[in-house]
């Protein structure tokens, strides 16, 4: 769950994704751009991939047909996959056979990439989801609270406690959970719910608790240490002491008036958090043995089935330059100063 | 004040630098004192308890002290986080500085690139690395620094953006000054202090990678070793209780990723400008 | 006499820093009567605003307060400083309300105007929200904001300065408190927004019998609208008198400090007379183009000299999200050595970006800027660096223009690094030579070059400035706003400098400045910009008293002069034109 977000928020400036949408130009040009932006990250990524295919150990060829293919086999193959053209013809082959779905073939799992993807993406999305709305649950009022006790105690050691959490690696917060709370306590299981469905896997929601509470944490120590600053800054505003010189109670100001103002930074920040998260998942999923994206991931890292291993980083990459929009443009909605030029 | 009093007010950031140093120290110079063998296996004196037969925190699977692989493992670890983070922050200095400075598509296109970048969990992009180039001490600094420049390529970017519009950077521009000269002389003194703080911070998150990748089992090979490895190990005797595989290497993460932390917030403080010109 | 509504006793507050305890506010004693308004001035750090927020107890909780400030609520007065936060929560609004400087920001982004001024009837009156919100608009027309019913669902952004300040003015009246605190109201605004904000409280006040503490630092403000004034430097009230007695013949040293370092408002002729036919205009004068605006045909005393400066049909754009916006349209200057031209403008006039196209920071999308005959935007390389040598520039905002990690010395002495002296670079020894002769004419000891720019005052800094810009002696001086940064003594500091300095060195200055006191006090010859359009220029003398256009006759009238009875004067005159202009446009 590391990197892609310095370990401090005010060190990125939790504004800074904000995108200057303040600027006049509207709605409608500011989603233009983004979604023109999304699409030149995308095609950047599909390049570092089809790189990252070509720089395999003896090239695409042996990627895909294994270390152990024969000269004949990968000259065969080379051939009818027209490895033998020029470079940039296979990348645009490449992109066109992704965009049609096409992620090749599996050498391990008799099945295609994209169906071995698409069995395992939503049972990851469901665990990514649950921590993240967990962690969400707890972060903002936590990050709330510490920027209306700032510099007293209680704020301080969160920020210490925020640290702290923030450093400690996933998987050995895992095992540290899996100690204490199912091999000490027993109160939950240590191995997450197998099976093919997402519905399947709601169906036991006792081993998912330690999955989903490992995956949290994190997740909640950086963004209360966002929602904190970005609330603080808010609190310092002009329109908190015009709030608060017309009677309006300091709750009802925090309430009111700056909760709302101080999450929508942090709504952008949840975009550019996705990585990270996705980071974790792969973690978890092997520690708790849950069987999703990342868990097929590592299994493939760990057997070199270099199609698999492309597939998944095309389609999470592609997952989170997705969701990063998303992000952008609700904090853009959030707004009025750039909803304006929507009607 | 001081740059080195205004440090010492933040308690935590003391606390921190100490921590770190201790640790460095534990790592570099304890095998000195406490020497142990780390290469030949001892399968007769395997999973001991902290305590027996003169092993303070135990051995592990393999026969070998813990305490001292603790200190072997601590040198891997701080050794690539620091060169790793080092050569991120150098990579990511000077792109995002060309790319802040020159702005217009030159800074479109760079930032997509980083964009793109970014877009790739690098837990994900390390692991197919390492399925490609075989995983050595040399090559985890550079593959780490290659997928964790990108943040303060970002950062840097906009630190280059703002000072670039700054009334004293304007100024000299209108005094006639090259943009070498502007460059040098205006723009790199005033972000040094973002760079160094996220340099700290850089470190930690390299320190904490190299983790991730030894712990999935990708990382440096045996007999070296690192603590993330030492956690890897250690998980499958999770379960009959083998505490002591898990909690050293484990807190040793913890605590340097921390003290990092902590030194970091604490420069920052020294490093930020806007409240002393106040 | 009327009740009192506020009154403060002995007031004391201090703030706990770093560095210890620091007095802000040192025993002061103030009564505000119904229905009167009265002014608290003073220069920055005198305890003014403190004071202000102490009375709806809005001090942050560093601060430490002794004493009572006590507000009257039906027949009791109650004190603020011993007061709960509940209790105090009912004050504020209800009994005392506030109107503070930065409209821009004193609203909530991401609520509408009628659910702000809604919110501020509801936290004292229990009353459903749709009643609150018809309130709300009530309130807004009678702030007088325009069409009401549709602004109410509006977001803060779509409205201008001025009309924002109008909607915090309608959250303050909103429970209709005895007294309103407003802390420099209209400090934020340009001269005519200022003038039409103090009409509008001037007739609230007066229909509502409410009393207005008005905290600012403008003593034409006070002129227009105080009944009262307190004077305050370091804390204590020095003086405290009616507003005429004050003003026109003050008791104490410092309020006639302050009162000298006024920059003389253009006189008051200007303002009672409606655009003036006594200056010969020219046919077919209402554009801008054609040959009347060009400043050489005046006469000055600099005409017939070198001319430094010229901007020929100059047209400025900058890009917003890829779209072009035109700031300057087709501009004629031209400064000559030794003379100072005045460039004036409301905020968004383009004055700051014709500044930046004079320093060759900004290409001309259309006509020529010429420095000394060369144009800069053609300029490339070593023959561009010379040219600017030539040009020395001053900007706003003293804590920005100097590099804060290098010392004074070697700031100055940037001009010299860059292209040293007669074409050689300067030994050391030279370069601190010359630093010392340049702090020593900015009137700073030559110990200030070792020092870092945080070590010195606002003042000081604008100072270290001018020096830096007049290393090289250039030829011409673009000088940005330089003192609207500073208090008037500073300002007045600052000014005497620049002018014994360019008496002495006779460079010419584009002098840019929104401050027609200052242009008037300063400049030989002025242009009046407007949304990037020269309205007219001229020698400043003949502009300021027999303004050709319309639009300087109402901008010279807005400004304030600190005299009550010449500014009611002042004031008639500008309604006169104001409304003399709506009744010519709906003709």
């Amino acid at each position: 769950m590391t990197t892609a977000i310095p370990a401090s928020p005010a060190g990125s400036g939790v504004a800074a994704p904000g995108l200057a949408t303040s600027q006049r130009g509207g709605f409608g040009r500011f989603l233009v751009r983004r979604v023109l932006q999304a699409l030149a990250v995308i095609l950047v990524v599909s390049v570092i991939v089809f790189a990252l295919l070509h720089a395999l150990p003896g090239g695409p060829a042996r990627g895909v047909l294994g270390q152990q293919a024969t000269p004949e086999q990968v000259a065969a193959f080379e051939a009818a996959n027209g490895l033998d053209q020029p470079v940039v013809l296979q990348y645009l082959s490449f992109l066109g056979r992704s965009l049609t779905g096409d992620l090749g073939e599996s050498y391990l799992l008799n099945q295609s990439v994209a169906d071995a993807i698409g069995l395992r993406l939503p049972k990851t999305l469901l665990l990514t989801g649950l921590s993240l709305v967990a962690a969400v649950i707890i972060a903002v009022p936590v990050g709330v609270y510490q920027a209306v006790r700032r510099n007293r105690a209680v704020d301080y050691w969160l920020s210490t406690l925020a640290i702290v959490a923030y450093s400690t690696p996933t998987f050995f917060l895992g095992m540290l959970l899996i100690l204490l709370l199912s091999q000490g306590a027993g109160l939950f299981p240590a191995a997450a719910p197998q099976g093919n469905g997402v519905l399947e896997v709601l169906s036991q929601p006792a081993g998912l608790v330690l999955p989903v509470l490992t995956g949290a944490v994190p997740i909640v120590a950086t963004f209360s240490r966002y929602m904190r600053s970005s609330t603080l800054d808010n609190l310092g505003e002009d329109y908190v002491r015009t709030a608060r010189a017309k009677g309006t109670a300091y709750r009802d100001v925090v309430v009111r008036h700056v909760l709302r103002n101080s999450l929508t930074p942090v709504v952008a920040m949840l975009g550019y958090y996705l990585p990270v998260m996705f980071g974790g998942a792969l973690v978890v999923e092997q520690l708790f043995n849950y069987p999703g994206m990342g868990l097929l991931f590592w299994s493939a890292a760990q057997s070199s089935d270099f199609p698999v291993l492309l597939g998944c980083v095309l389609v999470i990459s592609v997952a989170t330059v997705m969701g990063s929009l998303l992000a952008d443009v609700v904090q853009a909605l959030l707004d009025p100063r750039t909803r304006g030029g929507l009607r | 004040m001081t740059a080195l009093r205004r440090f010492a007010t933040n308690k935590l950031a003391v606390v921190g630098a100490v921590a770190l140093a201790i640790l460095v120290l534990f790592a570099l110079l304890g095998p000195l004192v406490y020497p142990t063998e780390q290469v030949a296996t001892d399968l007769g004196a395997a999973n001991l308890p902290p305590g027996v037969d003169g092993h303070p925190l135990g051995t592990d699977a393999l026969g070998y002290d813990n305490l001292g692989r603790l200190m072997v493992a601590g040198r891997v670890s701080l050794l690539v986080g620091v060169l790793a983070g080092a050569l991120a922050t150098v990579v990511g200095t000077l792109w995002g500085a060309v790319a802040g400075y020159v702005g217009g598509v030159v800074d479109a296109v760079m930032m997509r690139v980083v964009d793109a970048g970014i877009a790739i969990p690098a837990i994900f992009l390390l692991l197919v690395l390492s399925t490609i180039v075989r995983p050595t001490v040399g090559m985890m600094i550079v593959v780490l620094g290659m997928v964790s420049w990108l943040v303060p390529a970002r950062l840097i970017r906009a630190e280059a953006l703002s000072v670039r519009t700054r009334d004293y950077v304007v100024a000299a521009r209108a005094m006639g000054a090259t943009h070498r000269r502007t460059v040098l002389s205006h723009v790199i003194p005033n972000t040094v202090g973002t760079v160094v703080v996220n340099a700290t911070f850089q470190v930690a998150d390299a320190i904490l990678l190299v983790a991730y990748i030894s712990f999935l089992g990708m990382g440096i090979q045996p007999p070296t070793t690192d603590w993330g490895a030492m956690l890897n190990d250690g998980i499958n005797y999770i379960y009959q209780g083998a505490w002591w595989l898990i909690l050293p290497p484990g807190l040793a993460i913890v605590v340097v990723v921390c003290a990092l932390n902590f030194v970091g917030d604490g420069l920052r403080d020294v490093v930020d400008v806007k409240g002393r010109t106040a | 006499m009327s009740e009192v509504v506020l009154r403060i006793r002995d007031l004391n507050v201090t703030f706990a820093t770093d560095a210890g305890e620091v007095p802000a506010v040192r025993g002061i004693d103030l009564e505000v009567r119904r229905g009167r308004v009265v002014a608290l001035v003073g220069e920055s750090g005198s305890g003014k605003s403190v004071t202000s927020l102490s009375v709806l107890g809005l001090l942050p909780s560093t601060a430490r307060i002794t004493g009572s400030v006590a507000l009257a609520d039906g027949g009791t007065l109650r004190d603020v400083v011993t007061a709960a936060e509940d209790q105090l929560v009912d004050l504020r609004g209800r009994v005392a309300s506030m109107v503070f400087q930065e409209p821009m920001t004193a609203l909530n982004p991401t609520m509408t105007l009628g659910d702000q001024v809604a919110e501020a009837v509801m936290n004292h009156e229990r009353v459903p929200r749709a009643v609150a919100r018809e309130r709300a608009v009530g309130l807004l027309r009678s702030v007088g904001i325009p069409d009401p019913e549709s602004r109410a669902r509006q977001y803060p952004h779509e409205l201008s300065g001025g009309q924002r300040q109008r909607v915090v003015i309608a959250i303050a009246l909103a429970c209709e408190p005895r007294l309103i605190v407003a802390d420099e109201p209209t400090t934020a605004l340009d001269a005519t927004v200022q003038a039409e904000i103090l009409d509008l409280l001037r007739e609230l006040v007066a229909e509502r019998d409410t009393a207005l503490l008005l905290v600012t630092h403008n003593m034409g403000v006070v002129a227009d609208i105080a009944d009262e004034v307190a004077v305050m430097s370091g804390g204590r009230i020095v003086e405290h008198g009616l507003v005429e007695q004050v003003l026109l013949d003050p008791a104490h040293e410092y309020t006639r400090t302050l009162l000298d370092a006024v920059p003389a408002a253009p006189p008051a002729s200007a303002a009672t007379r409606a655009p003036s036919l006594s200056r010969p205009v020219p046919t077919g004068s209402t554009g801008s183009t054609g040959s009347i605006n060009d400043p050489e045909i005046s006469t000055g005393s600099a005409s017939g000299r070198e001319v430094v400066l010229d901007l020929r049909g100059v047209s400025l754009d900058y890009r917003v999200q890829g779209r072009h916006v035109r700031a300057v349209e087709s501009l004629d200057l031209t400064v000559r050595a030794g003379e100072m031209l005045g460039l004036v403008g409301e905020s968004g006039s383009g004055k700051s970006t014709a500044g930046r196209a004079c320093l060759g920071l900004l290409a001309p999308s259309e006509g020529e800027v010429l420095l000394l005959g060369a144009s800069v935007a053609r300029a490339r390389g070593r023959a561009r660096r010379r040219l600017l040598a030539d040009v020395g520039v001053v900007f706003q905002d003293p804590g920005g223009s100097l590099d804060p990690r290098k010392v004074v010395g070697e700031s100055i002495a940037e001009p010299l690094a860059i292209h040293g002296r007669d074409g050689r670079r300067l030994s050391a020894t030279e370069r601190r030579a010359r630093v010392g002769e340049l702090l020593d004419a900015v009137r700073l000891p030559a110990g200030a070059a070792r020092r870092y720019p945080h070590e010195f005052s606002g003042g000081q800094r604008q100072r270290i400035g001018l020096a830096r810009a007049l290393a090289l002696r250039p030829r011409l001086l673009v000088a940005d706003e330089p003192t609207s940064a500073l208090d008037v003594s500073v300002q007045a500091e600052v000014l005497q400098v620049l002018r014994d300095l360019h008496a002495e060195l006779g460079f010419g200055c584009l002098f840019i400045s929104h401050d027609l006191g200052v242009v008037h006090e300063l400049t030989d010859r002025v242009a009046v910009l407007r949304s990037g359009r020269l309205v007219e220029s001229g020698p400043t003398a003949e502009v300021f008293s027999a303004p050709r256009e319309q639009y300087t006759a109402e901008l010279l009238a807005s400004v304030p002069t600190p005299d009550p009875g010449a500014q009611r004067e002042r004031r008639e005159a500008r309604l006169r034109l104001v409304s003399g202009a709506a009744s010519g446009a709906a003709r």
